[in-house]
């Protein structure tokens, strides 16, 4: 079963500069209880994905279905019905939290906004969310700034649980954190999942986190997704040449490993005036003139795995 | 890589910030030193004195910040913990250059990439105007900046991230240092980004017979270009080894515990199942300038023992600089500390 599934995304922001295309045609699914992984360089659009994927930004072009409902074009009113079902966690839980309000307060007002429970109801599902994410029910009376990094984004996690969401989108959720804490709210995320049979939309610029906690990996380049596949699949059998190069660059803790030399030279492309058929080509090891055609599609490479590519 | 006097050599340094709460002491008694052509990294989570430690090699504190209270830092035969302020100023940016954790601090936005650097290099090599503007070019196209001549007449801003950076490393080197100390150059950067610089400093050593002190908490990185590690802990080293032992055979129970926490992207996890958990260090660090009694470890060490929250642990040293400061860190005796540590956490 699919809980979002979206389909010839796009979405462009106009600048001073011309548009921006941010998202230009997308097609991909968030499966029932998957933690969906999106990397990528950055610009490359896995934020705006995120959030067209989740509702929370209406695409120029397309369709989102989360739950079965048509969110593009739906009324606020329509979408509210949806919200609560879905979540989200970011990177900074400093600027995401009220600094004025108790970390209670900040995790009952999902509860008061939708009238669920009686006021004594909702202190205890508090409590019980705190002490599920691994703080204190005493902090519902403190304030963010009296808590450390790891454990604002304990509070963020809890006040994402609180109105018992199908999908959760964690963008950059544990890239602020330390190793040791990191591990902590990896652990965490997986075990909620298990707890609530969960999905995550988990976009990350670490490969080795997203690796670790995903269950398919959708790799994105200015705009467009060129592969997707099971997490096993796309570290042992990358078919893109950009997944492979990226994969590459990955710093693997083994000291005294033969080093590749790095693969990718120059930076990304303007975003604004992409390459001409496969945006990729300008960087590309293997690109030939026809890549400067037609844009390549995602073309099923076998059991969970996509790639666009024509040299695949 | 290792041979002759450090260029480097730290010995008890110990730094203090003035707080509303009185001194805090940010870095409590570090050795630590730096081999000719040598990379040194410094690694520990974040608020362990890191970069507290780089900034007073170069005495970069304000002095209504913090000071040095102890400690001798000698490079070249100088002690630069006690070196009046103008000779220190020929030092800095010039036999020692930084590349600075926070990139936006040290450029600046409303000067050309080029008048920078041009600057600096007039400033220490006594070059005139068009020989300096010359070499700024020759610069960037060191560290691979496409169309340097074009980029001379831009402003920070109109740069991406990761030419920002290179910008910082060309400014570094435009003064051929002996020494660069790069705190976390990399860790605002995508990985394919971060794999250029790392390979350009690399080679920019090769060519210039740099060492560098690299800082980050990035272990794949470390794992990637150190060749010596240094583990901080609440502002003391707690273990010290040539980076291929550090990872094959970590003595203290924090590296070991710190390295088992990092996802390895290669572990064969076998068609498409999740992960396993990965160990937890449980509890947190405690804040800096609490009063420690023994090991700052102890409240979170699997193996602790009373003589841990008691005494300071000794330093244990072995062959070629390595160290370990653990009570049960026995010389040679890797695998017990190992399955101990395994066998609780
Ligand atoms: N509101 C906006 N207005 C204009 N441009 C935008 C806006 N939001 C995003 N963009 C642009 O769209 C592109 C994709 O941005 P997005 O934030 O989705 O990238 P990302 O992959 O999440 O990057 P990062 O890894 O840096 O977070 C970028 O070029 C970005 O500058
Ligand atoms: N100006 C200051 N005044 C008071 N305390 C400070 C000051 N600067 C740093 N500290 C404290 O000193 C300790 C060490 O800080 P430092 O910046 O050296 O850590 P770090 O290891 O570089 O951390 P990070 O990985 O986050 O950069 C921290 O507890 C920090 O809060
Ligand atoms: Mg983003
Ligand atoms: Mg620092």
């Amino acid at each position: 079963m699919n809980l979002v599934e979206a389909t010839g995304l796009v979405k462009h922001f106009h600048t001073g500069h011309g548009a921006v295309q941010a998202i230009d045609g997308v097609d991909i699914a968030v499966r029932e209880g998957e933690t969906l992984g999106i990397v990528g360089e950055s610009g490359c659009g896995k934020s705006t994905l995120g959030r067209l994927l989740t509702g929370l930004l209406p695409p120029d072009r397309g369709s989102v279905r989360l739950l079965g409902e048509e969110c593009a074009g739906q009324s606020r009113r329509a979408l509210r019905r949806i919200r609560p079902l879905v979540q989200v966690v970011f990177q900074n839980p400093y600027s995401s939290l009220n600094p004025r309000r108790t970390v209670g307060r900040t995790l009952l007002e999902p509860l008061a906004v939708h009238r669920i429970g009686t006021p004594r109801d909702r202190a205890a599902r508090v409590a019980a969310m705190l002490e599920r994410v691994g703080l204190s029910p005493a902090a519902a009376a403190r304030y963010p700034h009296e808590f450390s990094g790891g454990q604002r984004q304990r509070i963020a996690i809890a006040r994402a649980m609180m109105l018992e969401p199908r999908l959760i989108l964690c963008d950059e959720a544990v890239s602020a954190l330390d190793v040791s804490v990191q591990a902590q709210i990896l652990n965490l995320l997986a075990e909620m999942k298990r707890e609530f049979g969960l999905s995550y939309v988990f976009i990350s610029h670490d490969l080795s986190v997203v690796r670790h906690i995903a269950d398919r990996i959708a790799v994105m380049y200015l705009g467009r997704i060129v592969e997707v596949a099971d997490r096993q699949r796309i570290w042992s059998e990358p078919r893109h040449p950009y997944t492979r190069a990226l994969i590459a660059s990955v710093p693997r803790p083994r000291p005294g490993r033969p080093k590749p030399a790095p693969v990718l030279h120059d930076d990304l492309p303007s975003p604004i005036d992409p390459p001409s058929g496969c945006r990729f080509r300008t960087r590309c090891p293997v690109a030939t003139p026809s890549c400067a055609g037609q844009a390549p599609v995602l073309e099923k490479m076998g059991a969970d795995h996509a790639c666009a590519c024509f040299h695949a | 890589m290792t041979g002759g006097d450090p260029i480097l050599d730290i010995r008890g340094l110990a730094t203090e910030f003035h707080t509303s709460r009185g001194p805090v002491r940010a870095v409590d008694g570090i050795d630590l030193s730096v081999g000719p052509g040598e990379t040194v990294a410094l690694v520990g989570e974040s608020g362990c004195g890191k970069t507290t430690t780089a900034f007073s090699v170069l005495r970069l504190i304000p002095r209504h910040r913090g000071r040095v209270v102890a400690g001798e830092i000698r490079f070249d035969r100088l002690d630069l913990a006690t070196l009046d302020e103008r000779s220190l100023r020929r030092i800095r940016g010039n036999r020692i250059a930084m590349i600075f954790q926070d990139p936006a601090s040290a450029l600046n936005p409303l000067m050309t990439v080029g008048a920078q650097i041009a600057e600096a290099v007039r400033l220490h090599r006594g070059l005139g105007r068009a020989a300096a503007r010359a070499e700024t070019e020759a610069l960037l196209r060191a560290v691979r900046i496409p169309e340097p001549r074009r980029r001379l007449d831009e402003f920070p801003h109109q740069l991406s991230g990761g030419m920002r950076q290179r910008v910082m490393i060309a400014l570094a080197l435009s003064c051929r240092p002996r020494l660069l100390i790069a705190d976390e150059p990399t860790t605002a950067l995508d990985v394919t980004v971060q794999a250029q610089i790392l390979a350009l400093i690399e080679e920019l050593k090769q060519e210039f017979g740099m060492s560098v002190l690299l800082i980050t908490h990035d272990l794949a990185v470390v794992a990637e270009v150190a060749d010596r590690v240094a583990v901080m802990y609440a502002g003391r080293k707690v273990e010290e080894a040539p980076v291929s032992r550090l990872f094959a055979a970590p003595r203290h129970p924090y590296t070991r515990a710190l390295l088992a926490s990092i996802p390895d992207p290669d572990a064969d996890t076998g068609g498409g199942a999740a992960a396993q958990p990965l160990p937890e260090i449980p509890g947190r660090v405690q804040p800096a300038g609490s009063r420690i009694e023994g090991c700052a470890f102890a409240e979170r060490c699997a193996i602790a023992a009373d003589i841990c929250r008691q005494a300071a642990p000794p330093e244990a040293l072995s062959g070629d600089g390595a160290a370990v400061f653990c009570h049960h860190a026995a010389p040679e005796d890797a695998g017990q500390i190992a399955a101990a540590v395994e066998g609780r956490l």
